[in-house]
């Protein structure tokens, strides 16, 4: 195992609970932090042509306990 | 402890002597990209002998394996490719246009004059609408309208990404337009549009490939790594290589299991799932989540290609361990990390009560025909697994303050 030290290079820059509930934006379905991410904002989220939030996509169970977006909003992955 | 097999093999105790390895995880990635795989989509003969090739590899690195075959509906699948010309121009698909996932399915070039929608009847026209909203759908349906072109973004490299999980198909024949096309045929009215949008809505027989490197004793920790590896698939004339989403994921997941099953204590529990149907709509975890125990720590890669800035990290579920486990990682790997939406099979893992967390890496390309593995960078598939070997490892480390596991 690993002896665990640490350094100020690597881990969260803010504080890691945020991850429960993250940002939306760039919020499709295997969306992540890179240009694509946008691109699929303003290509429209799953072929709906419309953006949507965090946790109406793919896998569209609440995530960290937040509430679905109404379909109307996005209508993603049905 | 039941293990499931009888111990790490020779070759890969010195894999992981060695360390993580940027060759054998390039070398997956290339795997996964290549032409017989046809862009891995859930139910097609590529999507199924990428699951077999998984298969081997994880009974090459020690695992006791089983596909679990799962049915999934209301996949999208093109006929043939979509056509669009205005006038004498014929369109580009997927550059110029693209099939919309609401659309009804036209199999044969339908041709009508093209019109705005301020115009006063829409029989028999091709309509540039602002978008696909229910009263425009509605109103084309009524007016027996040819179809809607209403518009639609593309990436940053002029690409209009592919997607095979969306709404019910509608009643009205539906292409995207390219944004600045769209607008520009304002000053085409009145030529004549031909369209054809040749996709199916399909029932589809999915496999997610499950392998246990070693099963938990009672009230131990159990770990279970999970990636999807389908794809959305090639076009009937096009490849999608699905290189960074998520061969890379896979390369990721399958390279950390073989470190960490060398090293791995008595009585944890170590398991790799490659899901099937991520793209369909998170079908394949949608289908394992239920079944898996409670109290399973969950970690999904989605995306291991171009780090960037930072990793994005979703937690859902009772995950406080698992994200101060990966936080501390990351201050060991030295991997920047931050709070970003992970829309992935976490969550369906998240939502069955389960700790998870999604991590994401980069995906140049995504689900266009520019997602080639030539852009997955070898320093961020190492990364990526340092990253999820160092959070297991803490886990372990920790196991005892965790308390009793559900």
């Amino acid at each position: 195992m690993a002896t665990e030290t640490t350094t100020i290079s690597g881990g969260f820059a803010g504080d890691p609970a945020n991850a429960f509930t993250p940002p939306s934006a760039g919020s499709c379905c295997g969306s992540t932090p890179s240009a694509q991410a946008t691109s699929e904002v303003a290509g429209g989220c799953c072929g709906t042509d419309t953006a949507v939030a965090a946790v109406s996509c793919c896998g569209s169970e609440p995530a960290g306990g937040a509430a679905p977006e109404p379909a109307a909003t996005g209508g993603c992955c049905g | 402890m039941t293990t499931a097999s009888p111990g790490p093999s020779t070759a890969a105790a010195v894999t992981a002597r060695r360390g993580a390895s940027a060759e054998t995880m390039l070398a997956t990635v290339h795997e996964l990209a290549a032409d017989r795989y046809a862009g891995r989509r859930i139910g097609t003969p590529g999507g199924k002998a990428a699951a077999a090739w998984l298969a081997d590899q994880l009974r090459a690195a020690g695992a006791a394996v089983t596909l679990d075959a799962f049915e999934t509906t209301g996949v999208k699948e093109l006929q043939s490719t979509p056509a669009l010309a205005v006038g004498p121009r014929n369109l580009v698909h997927r550059r110029d246009f693209a099939e919309q996932l609401t659309s009804a399915e036209v199999p044969a070039p339908r041709s009508g004059p093209l019109a705005p929608a301020e115009t006063g009847s829409w029989h028999g026209r091709w309509v540039l609408a602002a978008g696909a909203d229910q009263q425009t759908v509605d109103r084309a349906r009524t007016e027996a309208a040819a179809g809607l072109l209403v518009p639609r973004g593309a990436d940053e490299a002029g690409w209009m990404p592919k997607m095979i999980a969306g709404p019910p198909t509608g009643p009205v024949a539906i292409l995207s337009v390219r944004t600045d096309l769209h607008a520009a045929l304002a000053h085409h009215l009145g030529q004549t549009v031909t369209a054809s949008v040749p996709m199916r809505t399909i029932t589809t027989t999915g496999t997610n490939v499950h392998g246990v490197f070693a099963h938990a004793s009672a009230g131990q920790l159990s770990l279970l790594l999970t990636a999807h590896f389908d794809g959305v698939g090639d076009d009937p004339e096009q490849r999608h290589p699905a290189a960074a989403d998520n061969a890379s994921g896979v390369a990721v997941v399958l390279e950390a299991a073989r470190l960490l099953w060398t090293d791995l204590p008595p009585g944890i529990g170590l398991s790799v799932a490659f899901l099937d149907g991520e793209e369909a709509g998170a079908r394949g975890s949608a289908h394992h989540a239920p079944r898996l125990a409670a109290g399973t720590f969950v970690i999904n890669v989605d995306g291991a290609a171009q780090l960037g800035a930072a990793a994005a990290v979703e937690a859902g579920g009772p995950a406080e361990p698992l994200l101060a486990a990966v936080d501390q990682a990351g201050r060991l790997t030295g991997v920047p990390l931050r709070a970003g939406a992970m829309a992935s099979d976490n969550r369906r893992y998240a939502a069955a009560g389960l700790p998870a967390i999604g991590i994401g890496m980069g995906m140049p390309g995504y689900q266009t025909p520019a997602e080639t593995p030539d852009r997955v960078e070898g320093g961020t598939l190492l990364a990526a697994t340092n990253l999820v070997t160092a959070t297991v490892n803490h886990l372990i480390n920790n196991s005892a303050q965790l308390g009793e596991t559900p």
